[in-house]
């Protein structure tokens, strides 16, 4: 048969809608083309799957090859497609039997070797993938952290080969067993700062009731030590949680199981730009804020953000989400993230400036000084 | 001084429930050696909090809706006379009341104490002493 259907996943946002991977084999003059609203690295796969086929010792077929990735009209990016097109053209042309194909999920970036690359998002997709009741083929690199969803049923492989002697029947691939930590996390002690025991009571607050701290003082008093232990203080994270957190760093970069289950902490510098915090790109991202999902994002020096860096988490603050809107796509991100920012200027010294601009400014002089006497004596 | 100042001022301080000045630390306490609880205890606290909100509320403190802060986390008689004197002396915006509530609600569940009382409430102020 010349036609060969296979299943796959996109990224958008957290959410992993299904894609079919279909490959027609045409007679006619040898050409190899890919629809289905490809970006410049799902192009690319053409030169990648013709060497690695070649190299694997398989027969690239001389004929006039399509490649449809469907829906039509969600954009594809990232090289997972590599593995279930090389696949698509091997059933297609007979080369390996077509009958099973649709037991399983496949994703996978080839290597012009025929070894298989991770790829970013695994466990955003096998969340998903998990309902479908198929299983997933997955990299080595990557299927670590999809078997951290309960319930998967993950098949990791490294190589080409490798896959489809499985799908040959010849060998099978090895499921992977879900290895969830079990450990106590291990986190930076709070009994390491001296001192600062109304800080340290302010934190134990925050933690029981996930409120959002500024911490004020002098250069050199434990700020930021005593923002870093706050996620030592937090109860443990559900399973749930430990998954949205786990999903949402796959995003961006490999999530080592290890990881699986600590609260995350980040602390991003001064100079951090709008997007960079809330997230965004033409492909929207999640950002720090999102990063920090069920976790602690600390921002030190907070004067020195740019204002409307800092004005844009006012919303996510209440809301506990993020939608990304582009003129492409739009992304919805959860960010339920405990806030703790830190100044150098004491309070008090900010607060009595503050008291003395206003009071130049405004007419009636005394009616402010009189209210700020009246603070005076209640601080 | 003013410039510091005015990068930071405005809704977003507003949103923050916790104050602390973080001052620093005199030389006894600099060469003494580092003492006070480790986290593991203070987390069996935190968590025995956060199981009584989860238990009353479903979520934790900070999430909390303003009606649920109007039936859930109403203060007692002297707390109520307190807060009062707070809001009038440091003229607390309505925003920074329901704040000090929703604290004033965690201090009692670290307590374990059913009802919010005066302590609680001064607690939850002076976090919050700036009227901001």
């Amino acid at each position: 048969m010349a036609l060969a259907v296979l299943h796959s996943r996109a990224l958008a946002g957290m959410d992993a809608p299904e894609v079919a991977v279909e490959v027609h084999l045409a007679n006619g003059l040898p050409s190899f083309t890919i629809v289905g609203l490809p970006e410049a690295e799902v192009k690319e796969s053409k030169d990648r799957v013709r060497a690695a086929l070649q190299t694997a010792q398989f027969e690239f077929p001389a004929r006039r090859i399509t490649v449809n990735l469907a829906p039509a009209d969600l954009p594809k990016e990232s090289g997972r497609y590599d593995l279930p097109i090389a696949l698509g053209i091997l059933a297609a042309s007979g080369q390996i039997p077509t009958k099973h194909l649709d037991r399983y999920e496949i994703a996978g970036e080839l290597a012009l070797t025929g070894a298989l690359r991770g790829v970013r998002g695994s466990l955003a997709m096998m969340l998903q993938a998990r309902e479908s009741g198929r299983a997933f083929i997955l990299p080595q690199d990557s299927a670590q952290e999809a078997a951290l969803v309960k319930g998967a049923s993950v098949l990791p492989a490294s190589s080409l080969l490798q896959v489809c002697a499985h799908l040959a029947g010849q060998e099978s691939l090895p499921a992977l067993e879900a290895a969830i930590p079990t450990r106590l996390m291990a986190y930076a002690d709070l009994a390491e700062v001296k001192g600062q025991r109304q800080a340290k009571r302010v934190l134990e607050i925050a933690a029981a009731g996930g409120h959002s701290v500024l911490l004020s003082g002098p250069p050199g008093t434990g700020k930021s030590m005593l923002a870093a232990r706050l996620i030592g203080l937090l109860p443990e994270m559900t399973e749930e949680e430990a998954l949205e957190s786990a999903a949402l760093q796959s995003l961006t970069r490999d999530f080592a199981a290890e990881e699986w289950g600590r609260r995350p902490y980040r602390a991003p510098h001064h100079t951090a730009s709008g997007v960079a915090l809330v997230g965004g790109g033409a492909n929207p991202k999640p950002g720090e804020i999102s990063l920090a999902h069920h976790g602690v994002l600390f921002l030190d020096e907070l004067p020195e953000f740019d204002r409307k860096v800092l004005e844009v988490l006012r919303e996510p603050l209440e809301s506990g989400h993020i939608s990304i809107s582009r003129a492409a796509r739009q992304a919805d991100y959860p960010a339920r993230f405990q806030l703790v920012a830190a100044m150098n200027l004491a309070l008090v010294v900010i607060w009595a400036t503050t008291m003395a601009v206003a009071a130049v400014r405004q007419i009636n002089c005394s009616v402010i000084v009189a209210v700020s006497l009246a603070r005076c004596w209640i601080v | 001084m003013q410039r510091y100042r005015g990068r930071i001022s405005g809704p977003l301080l507003d949103r923050i429930d916790l104050h602390v000045e973080v001052p620093a630390l005199s030389e006894d306490e600099l060469l003494a050696a580092a003492q006070g609880e480790p986290s593991a205890i203070i987390r069996t606290r935190v968590q025995a909090a956060r199981d009584i909100q989860v238990q009353r509320q479903g979520c934790a403190n900070h999430a909390l809706g303003s009606d649920q802060v109007e039936s859930l986390c109403q203060p007692d008689e002297a707390g109520r006379a307190l807060l009062r004197q707070a809001i009038s002396r440091l003229d607390l915006s309505a925003r920074a009341y329901q704040r000090i509530l929703r604290v004033a609600r965690t201090i009692a569940d670290l307590a374990a104490a059913p009802a919010i009382n005066s302590t609680h409430i001064a607690e939850a102020v002076q976090y919050r002493r700036m009227g901001l």
